[in-house]
């Protein structure tokens, strides 16, 4: 977006605002803007990104209306549809705005993200392959791409790729939470614990305030007792093995060593339970085990 | 007479406050009455922290020359919105019979660049020229922000340009002490919190029920009352900041107002007034203290919100 002179200074400032999580200073700062210019539509954009950033997408999506009723070819617009609806799980509008988003703006790398993250989700490895690998031939040093294209790796057993990617994306930015989540992601899938804590703890000392940050870090805590770690060992088998020959397994361990099955259920039971409480205690202190947190 | 009466009869000097005019575009000073740590209520911790770091070193320099500390230096005050951080800068200047520099963001920031650096530089020769003086930067976070999520050049050079002028705060800045405060210090660039510059930080609570008291006492003055009972609203508002408490009062006279219109005659505030503007509001300090919550307790490396923890645990925030 290229402004001049009054619209420059408004979205200054209001990008500014924004990115200093000041959301209800930088939508004032921009109803000024559109007060002196009712009909801009770079305005109306803005607004619904700062909207989409505090998480209101009800008004992320009424003000990015505004902006393509001045301007339907407003990337920012298109950008801000197509985040809002991938936000509020609406997969069907969102592949459409994304569509027309590319379309109008093709050298945004952050769409065949979203698209990948889709894909990695339903467990289209190789449909999440083609949209990783498109998001990276737009924004090679990008960490959160190379970060979620090592998690990709991690989930297709190319261990040795996720580490490469893992060391890529560490080098070009070892400071966004995000980046940390998927790089602690990738770990579990390799089975390597230590990192994944490890990964955590950057990612909640970048980011406290992110709710999935904080659930998933305590998850990870978990790992750290070693009685818990060893009950995780079929788990890593699986990520090594495979869904159906994990599964095959299990059936004739369940035929061959029934009551050693049920022994290994009820102790990963006691583990997952007793770690937990552990975690609780050496993150929120004792008194936390009587009050809710 | 006693030393109490002394202080009170005692004419208080006027505190010099410069701050920036946005309609003229330049700094004004104005006279406003003096005010010290007599009139901050409570926070007794704080004001002896102060008063040891940077008050004493000023009014007795040579016993602290002899421990290699000189007078001046920078604190950082940090706490929910509205809870008196200005106040209580302009009590520390009042303290040190200082002039008060009020360094507000709408005066730094400008749309062309390289001048909002500028603008900060002239602010601190203001501040050297007008010394001994307590230069207070409000809401330092839009200044100080962290460089790395900056995605403007400028914006970076705006930190470097506050971090030349803090280190020049040794060599330069004799009697000038530097008073930043924030809502989020969390946000601040690290380099900011090293030795030197923004290390002492300063929790600043909201008001206790006392304070609340005198508060609501000093915002309903001159205003037409009814035996208000203020103790027992005081007690009703925990939490509360001295804005929230503000908007209160407002909207208990706006109740009172209605009725004055209402009979033709003026109505005094009442009881009931101050009950039904309480129930219809809750503390703004309450969205701070969740996020301040997650910062301390897991984003603390440096413990440097342990106060936030123990103020929530002592008052039972949830």
């Amino acid at each position: 977006m290229s402004l001049r002179g009054p619209d420059a200074f408004h979205y200054e400032r209001a990008f500014q605002l924004m990115n200093w999580r000041r959301f209800a200073e930088a939508i004032e700062e921009t109803e000024k803007w559109i007060l002196e210019d009712p009909e801009n539509a770079d305005a109306y954009g803005m607004l619904a990104q700062i909207h989409m950033k505090a998480g209101s997408y009800d008004h992320a999506m009424h003000w990015s209306a505004e902006a393509l009723r001045c301007d339907p070819e407003n990337a920012l617009a298109w950008f801000v549809r197509a985040v809002s609806l991938y936000s509020q799980g609406n997969e069907a509008l969102f592949l459409e705005a994304a569509a027309e988003g590319q379309r109008i703006d093709p050298l945004e790398s952050y769409y065949p993200f979203l698209k990948f993250n889709i894909y990695h989700k339903k467990g289209d490895f190789q449909a999440a392959r083609e949209e990783m690998d498109r998001a990276l031939r737009l924004a090679p040093d990008r960490s959160l791409f190379l970060a979620a294209d090592s998690y990709l790796r991690a989930n297709s057993r190319d261990f040795e790729g996720s580490l490469s990617s893992e060391s890529m994306a560490l080098f070009h930015d070892p400071e966004d939470d995000q980046t940390y989540l998927y790089l602690a992601w990738a770990a579990d899938r390799r089975g390597d614990y230590g990192k994944e804590i490890e990964f955590m703890k950057n990612a909640i000392r970048i980011d406290p305030t992110d709710e999935q940050i904080r659930s998933e870090y305590l998850n990870s805590l978990q790992k750290k007792y070693w009685f818990y770690r060893v009950l995780l060992l079929p788990f890593i088998a699986k990520k090594r093995l495979g869904k159906w020959q994990f599964f095959l397994v299990w059936v004739v361990l369940w035929i061959v060593f029934r009551p050693f099955v049920l022994l290994f259920l009820l102790l990963y039971v006691l583990a997952y339970w007793l770690s937990k409480l552990l975690v609780r205690v050496q993150v929120f202190g004792w008194r936390s085990l009587f009050r809710k947190i | 007479m006693p030393h109490d009466e002394q202080d009170k009869n005692r004419i208080r000097p006027k505190l010099k406050v410069i701050s920036f005019n946005g309609d003229e575009s330049s700094l004004v000073e104005t006279e406003k009455s003096q005010v010290t740590f007599q009139d901050v209520g409570g926070m007794e911790e704080l004001k002896k922290k102060i008063r040891l770091n940077f008050i004493l070193p000023l009014q007795q320099p040579e016993m602290f020359q002899a421990f290699g500390k000189s007078a001046g230096g920078s604190l950082l005050l940090y706490g929910p919105p509205g809870c008196g951080k200005t106040f209580l800068a302009r009590a520390i200047a009042g303290e040190i019979n200082a002039n008060f520099l009020h360094v507000e963001l709408q005066a730094i920031l400008s749309m062309y660049i390289g001048e909002s650096e500028h603008n900060l530089h002239d602010f601190f020769e203001k501040a050297r020229q007008e010394k001994p003086c307590v230069m207070f930067i409000d809401e330092l976070d839009a200044l100080g922000g962290s460089r790395h999520h900056m995605q403007q050049h400028h914006n970076r050079m705006l930190v470097n340009q506050l971090l030349i002028e803090l280190d020049g705060l040794q060599s330069f800045n004799h009697e000038v002490l530097v008073v930043g405060a924030t809502n989020t210090p969390w946000y601040l660039d690290s380099a900011l919190r090293r030795p030197g510059r923004f290390n002492h930080l300063f929790f600043v609570p909201p008001p206790e029920p006392a304070e609340r008291e005198l508060i609501l006492g000093l915002k309903l003055q001159g205003k037409p009352q009814d035996g208000l009972h203020l103790k027992r609203w005081a007690e009703m508002t925990t939490h509360f900041s001295g804005a929230d408490l503000e908007q209160i009062v407002r909207d208990a006279v706006e109740r009172a107002i209605e009725r004055s219109l209402e009979s033709g005659s003026i109505q005094p505030i009442t009881d009931k007034d101050m009950k039904a503007s309480i129930e219809g509001r809750k503390p703004t300090t309450l969205d701070w203290f969740s996020t301040a919550k997650n910062y301390a307790t897991f984003s603390d490396i440096n413990k440097d919100y342990e106060q936030v923890l123990e103020y929530v645990k002592t008052h039972r925030i949830k």
